[in-house]
């Protein structure tokens, strides 16, 4: 019955170990037994092993710690595992140690090879020590190719140390060949660059704008100067228009004494005007009405003039000479002044220009500096590092570089460490009892028969009576006592087989 | 409680055995038997029935051949919860009947018999309704020819065939040759009628049924009787079994009292026994 549904105590328990002893013994007995036979029968696995120490030179390495080339002995060591464990250390393995004498096939080569990589194992025994161990069923083999195996390590491991260091200088000069043509480059656009904008470069700034200002002010003083011209030219016109070329030289006649009045009068006139002119426009209305109150008066004198019968003789007009003169000089000027103003002009817009065109310049130039610059940094640093490479090639290669110290040469293995005999009796022994538990209790917990009063007491629903022991009769007990001679005699049986076994292997040793 | 009784009892009798096995060991054989002893199957409170005497009963009939054994002593526990069931009018007719066959209804309805007969000095008469495989005859010794058969087929008379055992107070009525009907003949008045009559004659009326699941017999007789001990086997019958067989009873509209385990086997050896 399901011992679940009661009390259970531990007489409970053995209760159902006894009863179902059979159950128990058979699956114990037979675990145990091919266990223990097993393990004597099993194969018997030898190990060799070297220990090498790898000393790295502490007191440089730190100049070299941060640089591309240094690399740890543990990162080292998975890569160097690998490649120990590659296809052409475990060819060249196989060689030096003959170990494909018998092999045939390709497909067999193969396996060979792969259950050499199975067997091998490359170690970190702390975090200098590195143990490689090889498991084999010859323990001379066994040696042999754990010493073989170290060889390879420690060759491929020094030819790694330089090559990594090759290739890393290798790799720097590459790049320094490449920085170094960006650099040249950069340089020569900057001083093309330079060379095209000399004056307009941002220190010739100030330059510009102190002579941009100088045109401005002459050009500004020209512009002056030739108004002025412009004025006296005009007032020149006038005079001169006012003036008769030829004059009579010699008039006699009565002179009407209102045209003498008339005349004082009119000089006085030209003269105030004369005088305003000085500083004032043709717009002014002084200006204007003196002029208007001299053409009255010119106007009186002609016809003042034309009451008097007079007789005249002609001859050039000092006045007229003197102020043509005047006119001339002046055209002059104003046509130089002209000429002036137009250059200043020129130069202005050329010298606006260049102030103007400045920023535009001052980007590309920070553009082509910058540019100069990076290359320059990056070429340095690669100059740095090529030397550090060096250093570091020079460093791993000499006494002072990483060391390999073999701590332990391979050594004969006199006893196998595989099958541990007594490890796998004992495994045999705890599995066996707990699959013969095991097996006990599903029978147990699956049989729905009533096995003794407490189970009848729980599962039925009336009182039990009786409970009568089982009555045995002769043959019977004669029956039990056959199945119980039979076990006793396979039990006698399969240690006398474990006897036999390890006399056997004792004296096959 | 009954159980508990049970258990009290199977204590002293370990007891019992134990202090002869100790007094057993005077001389350094007798010490060294009964260490092996204690090893040997069957164990504890198990009897082995070695040979019979010149009655030729059959020696598992342990009530007649070691009254004072442990096993007795259980049949003698039967006895009195049987009247303990009902002590104003304890049950005169009992069946004896198993779910299925080789239970030990047979042996226990024997056992009880003698019981009845020599502790309690009744008058029993122990009834073979088994008329297809019965086996009284055969572990009292006496002949099969007649019996319950050929009274309920008209053949034989009621008092030639009842027959004394060798066992004072106990008298036996055989199956009787096999007939072709067994519960046919079984459920007829008649066999009613028999059973009335003989209560009169006798004190107990113990009678062996064919196993209640394979044949209908048991169900016939069932509400002929007062009351109905089913037998289970120890760690051999299921649960769902026993469940079945009492459905099938009360069906029948008859009565049980309670169950005998039989074949109850006492697994833990002496020597751990006793540290549990």
């Amino acid at each position: 019955m399901p011992i679940t549904q009661m009390k259970v105590s531990l007489k409970d328990y053995v209760q159902v170990i006894f009863r179902r002893r059979w159950l128990f013994i058979i699956p114990f007995i037979t675990v145990f037994a091919t266990a223990t036979l097993g393990s004597f029968l099993l194969p018997r696995v030898y190990h060799s092993y070297t220990t090498i120490l790898v000393t790295e030179e502490r007191i440089i390495s730190p100049l070299i710690g941060d640089l591309a080339v240094s690399t740890a002995v543990k990162e080292r060591l998975n890569a160097l595992t690998e490649e120990i464990l590659s296809w052409n250390s475990l060819v060249e393995l196989v060689k030096k140690v003959g170990l494909a004498e018998k092999v045939k096939s390709q497909p067999e080569f193969e396996n060979l090879l792969l259950g050499i990589r199975k067997k091998v194992k490359v170690d970190m025994k702390g975090h200098d020590i590195i143990q490689i161990s090889y498991l084999g069923e010859n323990p001379r083999q066994v040696q042999q190719v754990a010493a073989v195996l170290t060889n390879i390590f420690i060759e491929r491991n020094i030819q790694s140390i330089t090559e990594e260091a090759s290739s890393a200088i290798q790799f720097i000069e590459n790049q320094l060949a490449i920085y170094k043509k960006k650099l040249e480059g950069s340089e020569r656009a900057l001083k093309e660059f330079k060379e095209k904008y000399q004056a307009e470069l941002p220190g010739e700034l100030n330059v510009n704008l102190g002579r941009l200002v100088d045109f401005q002010s002459e050009l500004l003083k020209v512009n002056l100067d030739l108004e002025d011209a412009m004025r006296t030219k005009r007032l020149l016109e006038r005079q001169l228009s006012g003036e008769e070329q030829i004059v009579i030289a010699e008039v006699t006649r009565i002179q009407n004494p209102l045209v003498a009045q008339l005349t004082e009068h009119l000089v006085g006139l030209k003269m105030q005007l004369n005088t305003l002119m000085v500083d004032a426009r043709e717009t002014h209305p002084l200006v204007q009405e003196l002029r208007r109150e001299i053409d009255d008066i010119e106007t009186q004198i002609t016809l003042e003039k034309e009451k008097t019968i007079s007789e005249e003789t002609s001859a050039l007009n000092p006045v007229y000479q003197e102020l043509e003169q005047q006119f001339r000089t002046v055209e002059l000027k104003i046509d130089s002044l002209e000429s002036r103003q137009q250059a200043l002009k020129a130069l202005e817009e050329d010298y606006q220009a260049r102030v103007q065109s400045i920023p535009a310049q001052e980007q590309q130039l920070a553009e082509l500096t910058r540019d100069t610059r990076v290359n320059e940094g990056i070429y340095s640093m690669l100059l740095q590092r090529l030397e550090a490479a060096k250093i570091s090639q020079r460093l791993e290669t000499s006494e002072k570089g990483t060391k390999f110290k073999v701590l332990n040469e391979a050594r004969l293995s006199l006893k196998p460490i595989k099958p541990n005999k007594i490890k796998i009796s004992f495994l045999g022994l705890f599995v066996g009892t707990l699959l013969g538990f095991a097996a006990v209790f599903v029978r147990e917990f699956t049989d729905h028969s009533i096995s003794s009063i407490e189970d009848a007491k729980v599962l039925l629903d009336l009182p039990v009576l009786a409970s009568i022991p089982r009555i045995f009769t002769p043959r019977e007990i004669q029956s039990q006592r056959l199945k119980q001679g039979l076990l006793l005699t396979v039990v006698g049986l399969i240690f006398f087989a474990i006897i036999v076994v390890v006399i056997l292997s004792k004296i096959l040793t | 409680m009954n159980e508990d009784r049970i258990s009290e009892i199977l204590k002293k009798a370990r007891q019992k055995e134990e202090r002869p096995a100790k007094g057993a060991a005077s001389s350094r054989l007798a010490a060294l038997k009964a260490f092996f002893a204690q090893f040997k199957t069957p164990s504890g409170l198990s009897y082995i029935a070695e040979k019979k005497d010149d009655t030729g009963i059959d020696p598992r009939v342990v009530a007649y051949y070691a009254p004072n054994s442990p096993v007795s002593e259980q049949y003698r526990i039967l006895r009195t919860h049987l009247f303990a069931s009902k002590p104003e009018a304890p049950p005169k007719t009992v069946i004896l009947t198993s779910s299925q066959a080789g239970e030990g209804k047979t042996l226990t309805a024997i056992n009880l018999a003698v019981t009845l007969a020599r502790d309690s000095h009744k008058n029993v008469l122990l009834i073979d309704a088994d008329l297809r495989k019965g086996q009284i005859n055969k572990i009292m010794n006496l002949p099969l020819e007649v019996g319950l058969a050929g009274v309920l087929s008209g053949n034989s008379e009621i008092d030639g065939v009842i027959q004394k055992s060798r066992i004072s107070g106990l008298s036996v009525i055989a199956s009787g040759t096999k007939p072709s009907n067994p519960a046919e003949l079984l459920g007829q008045a008649k066999m009613k009628e028999l059973l009335n009559y003989l209560k009169g004659s006798y004190d107990h009326l113990i009678l062996d049924v064919p196993p209640l699941i394979s044949v209908t017999d048991g169900q016939v007789l069932a509400p002929l009787a007062e009351g109905i001990i089913l037998v289970i086997k120890a760690e051999s019958t299921r649960l769902e079994v026993i469940q079945h067989a009492q459905f099938l009873i009360q069906q029948a509209k008859g009565k049980v009292i309670g169950y005998v385990l039989s074949n109850v086997e006492y697994h833990i050896p002496e020597y751990i026994h006793k540290y549990l």
